[in-house]
């Protein structure tokens, strides 16, 4: 059987198994087992334990379950919900009123949590109610969560970019910075278009009242403070080139818990529920990096990620051609496999060609986001449709049909940050530190 | 479709959720990821505050740090086995019948059950190796290596006893749904 043909049995039965429905990291796993007996037979299992331990004793990985804890004490502390009523205070004035909201809030909270889910879930958990009870445009509103949820992993911190940079050994904190940029560029153009969408047709979004005294908006200003601190204490070590990624996650950890403590209603018994939910959220994580390591590893065993660059070399693509190429690729994956399973599945196999192309590594790390968080509003298992399905009674041909303006914005952010990577470069040129 | 409780935040149930209750093995093993993610936080913690105030470093953070990673790794996955917390695509799921879910469902455990298997006896190797050749750290340390590896063998172990009552639980409903019901 030739090396080809091994593979395609081993990407076919990855894929079966997964829209099977097994758990994703086995479905990974599995097929990886199957093709390294393929392969070498036994003794190319012989390094699975070592493997095994070199890869998930790292401490650039560390700050995944220390970013997950973050973000839950957060959540169950209630201080997502607050900072959902200072900026409802702050930005509701602006013409689409609380769906402005919406995407402000998914991008502070997008910048303490590495997560699309937690995003869309924390921040739509709140929103939707409100919402509902004000007759918001039911599509408006959840394809404003579904699509700001997807900032949760382009704004550092995000969990996309601790695992393409611990596979890539590309610098998780430049790979944080180059996300800055194009989203803050992607907020506002959520934002614009909510604004625009709204004076145009005036019944998408009845007109909020901002802040009616001074001590109204001071209120709100304190709604915020907490997560102003938060991201200051967090990225801005990182930035500065004070601390690593997983110290600014340990610092992050215990600010949210000071804040949960002063500001939200942060206990003993509900610190030890959020460990007990970061263990098990993080837990299946780390087994999708695992396995995707042994996935890896067998590639590598194989001598596929070469055979794949001489053959996107001999296709003879220019740069812009590469990149379409990657485009058709990553939006049939983006329909098929779910955030963390695309990435790990295909880069290691796209990786190795970027140095033909000339493509920076940070540049791509936020292109493969940016593909990353299309599938995520993806029919048909784009993740985010699906948690924002589940927290209200809506039906998922509205949160589908309600997503489609946001992924046009999200394919110009793509072509801008393509066409003009400074918009990813600049601010790891410009960061202290490694 | 995809189990929209993958993180932090996500408050909705999947819809074909099956949790067995967590045993003493489980419990166990939550408590010593819980104690991994505490003691990360001191060290790490104490390590940034050393270098801050006393431009002093115990060097040791990165090292410890890496074993509690290691130790929530793999202390973690017969936790989210029993809690069904592992991501979960339900595009197929959701059309198929009762019995066909918990028919695949039993598929998968078995499935799973060969890959704990196969890990544990690896991951048992290792850490024979380890203390056969008295493998060390080569950090400020100088760890044993063959104790923090330890959680790998106890962690693909207690996996092993997660599926097997997973598989049960499967198995009793597969028994108890009838052969034509959706």
């Amino acid at each position: 059987m030739t090396v080809e043909l091994q593979f395609i049995i081993a990407m076919v039965l990855f894929l079966a198994l997964l829209t099977a429905g097994m758990a994703v990291p086995f479905a990974i796993a599995v097929p990886a087992i199957i093709y390294l007996l393929m392969l070498g037979g036994l003794p190319a299992l012989s390094g699975l334990g070592l493997m095994s331990w070199g890869s998930m004793n790292s401490f650039v990985l560390t700050c995944v379950p220390l970013f997950m804890f973050m973000a839950e004490i957060l959540r169950i502390s209630g201080l997502s919900s607050r900072i959902y009523g200072g900026l409802s205070k702050l930005v509701a004035p602006l013409p689409g009123g609380l769906l402005q909201t919406n995407i402000a809030g998914c991008a502070i909270f997008a910048s303490v949590s590495g997560s699309s889910i937690a995003t869309a879930a924390s921040i739509g958990g709140v929103a939707l109610p409100q919402l509902v009870s004000r007759n918001y445009d039911r599509r408006m509103s959840a394809g404003s969560l579904a699509a700001g949820g997807t900032l949760g992993i382009l704004l550092p911190p995000s969990f996309g970019m601790i695992v393409y940079g611990s596979f890539t050994e590309t610098s998780v904190p430049k790979l944080f910075m180059a996300g800055v940029i194009p989203g803050l560029i992607m907020t506002v153009f959520f934002m614009l278009y909510i604004g625009t969408h709204a004076l145009l047709r005036p019944g998408v979004a009845p007109r909020e009242r901002g802040p009616q005294s001074i001590a109204e908006l001071l209120r709100a200003f304190a709604d915020v403070l907490p997560f102003a601190l938060l991201i200051t204490g967090t990225l801005g070590g990182i930035y500065a080139g004070l601390v690593t990624t997983t110290e600014g996650a340990t610092i992050g950890c215990l600010l949210a818990i000071l804040l949960g403590a002063v500001f939200g209603k942060l206990t003993p018994r509900v610190f030890v529920e959020a460990m007990h939910n970061t263990v098990k959220f993080s837990g299946n994580i780390l087994l999708i990096i695992l396995t995707a390591y042994i996935f890896s590893y067998a590639i590598s065993f194989a001598g596929v990620g070469e055979k794949v660059t001489a053959f996107v070399v001999g296709l003879s693509l220019n740069r812009l051609e590469f990149f379409f190429a990657l485009f058709i690729l990553y939006t049939v994956l983006g329909c098929l496999i779910e955030s963390l399973g695309m990435i790990v599945i295909t880069v290691p196999l796209i990786f190795p060609v970027l140095h033909s192309y000339g493509i920076d590594p940070i540049m791509f790390g936020v292109v493969l986001v940016l593909f990353v968080e299309l599938g995520q509003i993806s029919p048909p298992i784009g993740i985010n449709l699906f948690v924002i399905q589940s927290i209200w009674d809506g039906k998922l041909n509205e949160v589908v049909l309600g997503t489609v303006p946001f992924h046009l914005i999200m394919f110009v952010v793509l072509a801008l940050v393509i066409f003009w990577p400074d918009l990813a470069l600049w601010l790891p040129q410009h960061m202290s530190g490694p | 479709m995809t189990d929209a409780t993958e993180s932090a935040g996500a408050q909705a149930p999947a819809p074909h959720k099956h949790t067995v209750p967590e045993g003493p093995v489980e419990r166990a093993c939550k408590w010593a990821c819980e104690a991994a993610l505490l003691v990360m936080l001191v060290v790490i913690g104490t390590d940034i505050f050393t270098r801050w105030a006393l431009n002093f470093s115990f060097q040791v953070s990165d090292e410890i740090g890496g074993y509690m990673l290691a130790t929530i790794t793999f202390l973690s996955l017969s936790v989210c086995q029993v809690n069904d917390t592992f991501h979960h695509v339900e595009i197929i799921q959701t059309r198929l019948s009762e019995r066909a879910r918990a028919l695949s469902a039993l598929f998968f455990d078995l499935l799973t059950f060969g890959f704990a298997a196969l890990l544990l006896w690896h991951y048992i190797r290792l850490e024979l190796s380890s203390w056969r050749f008295g493998e060390r750290a080569p950090t400020y340390l100088e760890t044993p290596l063959w104790f923090p590896r330890l959680v790998m063998a106890i962690g693909a172990a207690a996996l092993c006893l997660a599926v097997l009552r997973t598989l049960a639980m499967h198995l009793r409903r597969l028994r108890s749904s009838p052969r034509s019901g959706t």
